[in-house]
């Protein structure tokens, strides 16, 4: 009965939104899960990947600290970050235009690491390696994409952008031959 | 026939109103009223746990509270979320399902007894979840779309309040209505999509491993019925702009065929839901995706034809809309709500300060398109009519325009300062765009609950009265 009169009514707009949920519906196996960017994973022991994050922050600590975590200033290349309830250990000082690889892995439960378009799950027990190429301009931040507990909200972590140093980047050259 | 503008001005006279009234029998009243008791109730716990919220946060308050209120904080706003964005809503879905069991049956359904089954575990459930909460029971978990009381009782809580709304659900199903009828064929569709949500609860439940991490476990538990019940809530709100807008003026915003078609198009979409636990690792990226890209393939288009269909309506009877009627002061401020938040869904981030201007907003158009065919339809029905007039006006003003400038604010203070922890030369600026927008967030929330307790008062007192009176 509520049908006699209706604002869009007719085969037009009927075909119209028919081709459209057809093509939505088709549309479907090219769903964006199935082309998301695998990231390089490997096994790690927990205690392994604390010792290689305590071991930068002993390296190339600045000395300042955030949040009552030290800021580190790691050389181009391989530079390791973990996860745990609920913050991003330790914050990092990268250099505009230079290349790093993030080793990011959790040593609790399931965290997500999202950072620009780049979402990856960490599992506890591996470690998932992510190019990483901030810009002059950039303030990237780090933020937990899986929900971890109470303070999940709250796991959020920001990396310092700095001017690349003069000094000649050794480090780059050997990491790249290291590749 | 339909062309009373205000049908409820005096008595219930369009011929929705007799119709239904025609055909609900006194047992179908009864679970009418228990339904709607039920969905309006729940709101009103969930304000009263919004007060204890506020109570813990503030000294000297605090202390009055029976919980140590440092934890008591998280129990309390996990079953605020709980009964405001859940129970309300099911509750709702309990109660349109016996209004269009009541028309599909004409007055006599098969399988009569699950009604009122339903309705006493609906109740039982909802019980449990408050009681375990006073209990201070459980773990605050603040996971996605259900967020629970790490405590075995809560669960089962949930999961008897679900089982409570299914069984009239399933009673409609099996009372089949015609497929050209508003009402009976847009809450079956409903319907069907909420025993897939539920279906995807059980598989969720089954499948998780035992030693999983509670925050995952509830996350995941979760995330896949959790996305499948926003189907249902979207279906549900536009079955009401369907009836609000035949109400209000006379005419749809779309045709019966149109409308069928965006209806069944909802269920075909939430369809894979069930399969994809079986595709995606379940603790895996790929099966949060799945569902996420559900809700943006398959939750956009219907709603957005009918949006345009009440835009279009609305044009048409420009200079005649009945302000008082609160069919339509339910369906514009709905569609206004609603299609903000979802203009604003557009530029949502993983967990940018803007996703919560989308959800508040769309979940403010769904309450508003509830609130409206409650007041319109369902107390009516029941002979409990709210008088309308100036308050009615009020209410729906109140929560609509206060709902729309809390996410409207929300949504400036997300855009103007998202990833800027370390204070730049723009600060200054910064400072006064957040004053702004939270000077707005904090007048539109204040003015919004306004509304929502009027329309708490409003509908649980007539509900409440031992006879039915309207006015
Ligand atoms: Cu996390």
């Amino acid at each position: 009965m509520a049908d006699a009169m209706a604002a869009i009514r007719g085969r037009l707009p009927l075909l119209l939104t028919a081709l459209a949920l057809v093509a939505l519906m088709v549309g479907m196996p090219t769903w964006r899960y199935d082309d998301r960017p695998e990231f390089p994973r490997y096994a790690i022991s927990t205690d392994a990947f604390e010792a290689k994050v305590d071991a930068m922050v002993r390296d190339h600590s600045t000395g300042a600290e955030e949040d009552g975590m030290p800021v580190v200033h790691p050389p181009p290349g391989d530079v390791y970050l973990l996860a745990r309830r609920w913050q991003f250990y330790p914050v990092l000082e990268l250099e505009a235009g230079r290349s790093y690889r993030l080793h990011v892995a959790s040593v609790d439960v399931l965290h997500g690491f999202h950072v620009g378009d780049v979402d990856v799950l960490l599992v506890p027990g591996a470690a998932t390696v992510v190019p990483f190429n901030p810009g002059a301009s950039d303030r990237p931040v780090i933020q937990c994409s899986e929900f971890c507990g109470l303070r999940h909200n709250r796991m959020t972590a920001w990396v310092r952008v700095v001017p690349a140093t003069a000094a000649p980047d050794q480090h780059q050259g050997a990491a790249a031959g290291a590749r | 026939m339909l062309h009373s503008r205000d049908p409820l001005a005096g008595a219930p006279a369009s011929a929705w109103l007799t119709a239904y009234d025609a055909s609900l029998t006194a047992p179908l009243r009864r679970e009418l009223r228990g339904w709607s008791l039920l969905a309006v109730g729940s709101l009103a716990v969930a304000g009263v746990l919004a007060l204890l919220l506020v109570m813990s946060r503030t000294p000297k308050l605090q202390d009055l509270l029976p919980w140590p209120w440092e934890s008591f904080f998280y129990t309390a706003l996990v079953t605020h979320v709980v009964f405001s964005f859940v129970v309300w809503y099911v509750a709702f879905l309990g109660a349109a399902a016996v209004l269009a069991t009541a028309r599909s049956a004409a007055g006599r359904p098969r399988l009569a007894a699950l009604g009122p089954a339903g309705l006493w575990l609906g109740v039982a459930g909802a019980a449990l979840l408050i009681g375990v909460t006073l209990a201070d029971q459980g773990e605050a978990s603040l996971n996605n779309y259900v967020p629970v009381l790490s405590h075995p009782l809560y669960y089962a809580g949930l999961a008897i309040l679900g089982v409570g709304v299914a069984l009239p659900v399933v009673r409609l199903l099996a009372n089949p209505g015609r497929i050209g009828d508003t009402v009976e064929f847009g809450v079956a569709a409903c319907g069907v999509a909420y025993l897939v949500a539920l279906l995807c609860f059980v598989i969720a439940w089954m499948l998780l491993p035992p030693g999983t991490d509670i925050a995952a476990f509830n996350e995941r538990l979760f995330w896949g019925g959790g996305h499948v019940l926003q189907f249902v809530n979207t279906g549900l709100m536009m079955m009401a702009w369907q009836s609000l807008a035949v109400m209000a003026f006379g005419e749809a915003p779309v045709d019966r065929r149109l409308y069928w078609l965006l209806m069944a198009g909802l269920v075909v979409f939430v369809l894979p839901g069930p399969i994809f636990y079986f595709t995606f690792d379940i603790l895996g990226l790929a099966h949060r995706y799945a569902f996420t890209d559900l809700l943006w393939y398959g939750l956009s288009l219907p709603p957005a034809v009918m949006i345009l269909g009440v835009f279009v309506l609305l044009w048409r009877w420009r200079g005649t809309w009945p302000w008082r009627s609160p069919a339509f002061l339910g369906l514009i401020l709905s569609v206004l709500v609603f299609a903000v938040g979802g203009v604003f869904g557009f530029f949502l981030g993983v967990s940018d300060t803007r996703t919560p201007s989308h959800y508040h907003a769309v979940i403010g158009g769904v309450n508003l398109a509830f609130m409206g065919l409650m007041v319109a339809l369902m107390l009516p029905v029941l002979g409990r009519a709210v008088k309308t007039g100036r308050w009615v006006w009020a209410q729906f003003c109140l929560y609509g325009f206060g709902q729309l400038l809390w996410s409207v604010g929300m949504f400036l203070a997300g855009a103007a300062g998202v990833p800027r922890k370390t204070a730049g030369v723009e600060q200054g600026l910064d400072s006064v765009g957040k004053l702004v927008s939270m000077a707005m967030t904090g007048t539109g929330g204040l003015i919004a609950v306004l509304g929502g307790i009027l329309f708490i008062w409003f509908a649980l007192r007539r509900l409440l009265a031992r006879e039915a009176i309207d006015g």
